[in-house]
């Protein structure tokens, strides 16, 4: 730790807080995470970040979508986001959340993961090395550092366009069911 | 050798059926579409107890659909691939779940993909599509690219 | 007087400093056994800073509050009852069948909280944090009926007075077939490696910890810390000495401490009717037979 850091812990520790304790909601999107373990176990620590994998989306604040997207799976995605805790941060791994990537002409898959939740950041490739992945998460401090990493603010102030997304593609998520019938969370 | 004992039996019992020993420990059965459930007791009867799969193809040029049973045999280490031909503009065909009950999952995803009615199947709900709307989806006439070009407003991919 | 009223004060406070660095000390030495850097030490001031930012998105009710504050309430008020080393504020006689009661208060503050959830997860979690509790409570209580036997007294004070001498008059070497069935039942109490079967991420979604975000979830990672320093300082000062100052007593804390981490680092997860079967047989045993001993003999 240096004296510019010092200084930025004093003036924010909150921001100190979310960016060295990036805990990763434990949910196999995709064929890619397969490069998750590896970046969790001893050869390359992902622990001296700071991230850690939690079993439950409650006590998860960084949602890696890794691979493509099914419909199924979006379904599922959305209610883990939305179970999420404010500030939550979202990175899309790989090419196929970018623009479909191997899947781009699906019919199952989902080809702009921005149009459903909103997005952080992007890592390419197929799968990302962990090396990239580490990259990543430095980024992503860095746009904690700047205030650029605001996709739950984006969510809730553009929450009409993206319901409207989410329901063309998935009327019957029970979120958008009558209210009496509406469940918990 | 023990495929040509069963290639002569299926010959013998089944009319309209050719079968046919690809290699050792592989055999193929053609037969009409009346006698498949037939063949299938048969099979299990003569050692084939575990159906690994049922698969489907789509003869587009000649009008019709293809089934296959895929059975394995453990005592004597045998595939045998028994092929049946159904007509594509009405595919029914006689569900296999009194012979093996977990041919209901195979059966549901072949009628979930290529359209096929699975008479006596109770569970013939979707599985893997989400509120979908078109075609059967691996059906070779099924345009992928429309699909996703009309339900995603993708543009063709500048590759 | 006033002393008394200050040691209420520190003693929470430093427990609550001890029980910090033991958990940011176990991952980073759990992250050297395996060959690897872990994070710094002070990894969960930042975890404990992140969880108190977030902002909670439903609400559980009242109960779900409630019975995280009863859990940490419990155990913060089991430390004043625990000698460190010479402080001891609220201490008399009879306090250890205090102690045994109040240890009981963190799980059913859990419980209260993960029933307000509606999880199923959670109400599997409680129901074998619970069993667990059971399991090592028949041990636990066989020793302790022999170290009170022993000593002829209910309170802690008193049970650290006699062991004082030198080495010889710890429990350990006297009283030793008690406080081996302890330490082979320190794990479950600790909740550790092969015994965290009640907050299992892999297996039940985090038990009872499932609809914990936030704020509930720095006071259960608190409250965990806590309960850690009450099992620790409980075993170091009935077979250990206690400790003539608090420094001895905090050295005495980190070898026990130490030594459960180091078990728990290299075992992995059993079921909980393994668990079960675990504490009822040996420990069990080896209790009744030291509780016999010191009846029959007097040492």
């Amino acid at each position: 730790m240096d004296r510019e850091e010092i200084g930025k812990i004093i003036k924010s520790p909150s921001k100190w807080g979310q960016k060295y304790s990036l805990w990763a909601v434990y949910f196999c999107t995709g064929c890619g995470i397969i490069e998750i373990p590896p970046v969790l176990t001893s050869r390359w620590d992902a622990e001296r970040f700071g991230v850690m994998p939690m079993a439950t989306p409650r006590q998860g604040n960084m949602f890696l979508i890794t691979g493509y997207v099914s419909m199924k799976t979006l379904g599922a995605i959305i209610r883990t986001y939305d179970q999420m805790l404010d500030p939550k941060y979202v990175v899309g791994f790989g090419s196929c959340p970018i623009n479909g990537g191997m899947y781009w002409d699906s019919y199952n898959t989902i080809k702009e993961l921005d149009k459903y939740i909103p997005v952080d950041g992007w890592i390419a490739g197929c799968m990302p090395r962990p090396e990239a992945i580490f990259i990543a998460v430095t980024k992503l401090w860095m746009m904690i550092d700047n205030d650029a990493a605001t996709g739950y603010k984006r969510y809730k102030e553009n929450y009409q366009y993206y319901e409207r997304n989410q329901r063309e593609v998935l009327p019957h998520l029970p979120k958008f069911a009558k209210p009496e019938h509406a469940q918990i969370g | 050798m023990r495929e040509q004992d069963i290639k002569q039996m299926v010959e013998a019992n089944f009319q309209g059926s050719t079968a046919r020993v690809q290699k050792k420990g592989r055999i193929i059965v053609t037969l009409v579409k009346e006698s498949a459930p037939g063949a299938l007791i048969f099979f299990k009867a003569n050692g084939f107890d575990h159906l690994s799969a049922i698969s489907c193809t789509d003869w587009l040029k000649e009008d019709e659909f293809e089934l296959v049973y895929h059975l394995w045999s453990y005592t004597e280490r045998i595939h045998a691939m028994i092929k049946t031909r159904i007509p594509r503009s009405s595919p029914v065909a006689i569900s296999s779940i009194p012979v093996f009950e977990h041919a209901q999952t195979y059966e549901r995803e072949i009628h979930e993909m290529f359209g096929v009615n699975f008479e006596g199947n109770p569970r013939l709900i979707p599985m893997f599509l989400e509120n979908w709307q078109g075609p059967p989806p691996m059906r070779k006439d099924f345009n992928t690219r429309e699909h996703v070009k009309n339900a995603f407003g993708m543009e063709d991919n500048l590759r | 007087m006033i002393f008394q009223a200050i040691w209420i004060i520190v003693l929470p406070l430093a427990a609550f400093l001890i029980a910090v660095l033991f958990l940011g000390l176990s991952r980073k030495i759990l992250a050297r056994i395996q060959r690897r850097y872990g994070p710094p030490i002070y990894q969960p001031l930042i975890d404990v800073i992140k969880l108190v930012t977030q902002e909670e998105n439903i609400s559980h009710g009242p109960i779900f509050g409630f019975g995280m504050m009863l859990a940490l309430a419990g155990s913060i008020v089991t430390v004043l009852f625990i000698p460190a080393g010479g402080i001891h504020p609220l201490s008399s006689s009879g306090d250890l069948l205090v102690i045994i009661y109040l240890m009981l208060l963190s799980p059913l503050g859990m419980a209260l909280a993960a029933g307000a959830a509606h999880n199923p997860n959670a109400s599997m979690g409680v129901s074998r944090k619970f069993v667990l509790a059971l399991a090592y409570e028949v041990p636990f209580l066989l020793s302790l009926l022999a170290v009170m036997t022993y000593t002829k007294s209910t309170s802690l004070v008193e049970i650290i007075y006699s062991q004082q001498g030198s080495v010889v008059d710890w429990g350990l070497l006297r009283l030793s077939l008690p406080a081996i069935a302890t330490f082979l039942v320190l794990p479950v109490m600790l909740g550790i490696r092969p015994f965290d079967i009640a907050g299992a991420p892999q297996e039940i979604a985090s038990g009872p910890m499932v609809e914990l975000g936030g704020k509930y979830l720095a006071l259960a990672a608190l409250q965990g810390a806590f309960h850690t320093y009450v099992v620790v300082a409980l075993y170091v000062d009935l077979f250990l000495g206690g400790g003539a100052n608090f420094l001895t007593f905090f050295v005495k804390m980190l070898v026990i401490f130490l030594a459960g981490l180091l078990i728990s680092a290299v075992l992995p997860r059993v079921r909980i009717d393994q668990a079960l079967r675990y504490c009822l047989k040996w420990p069990s045993l080896i209790a009744l037979l030291g509780l016999i001993l010191v009846l029959l003999t007097g040492r």
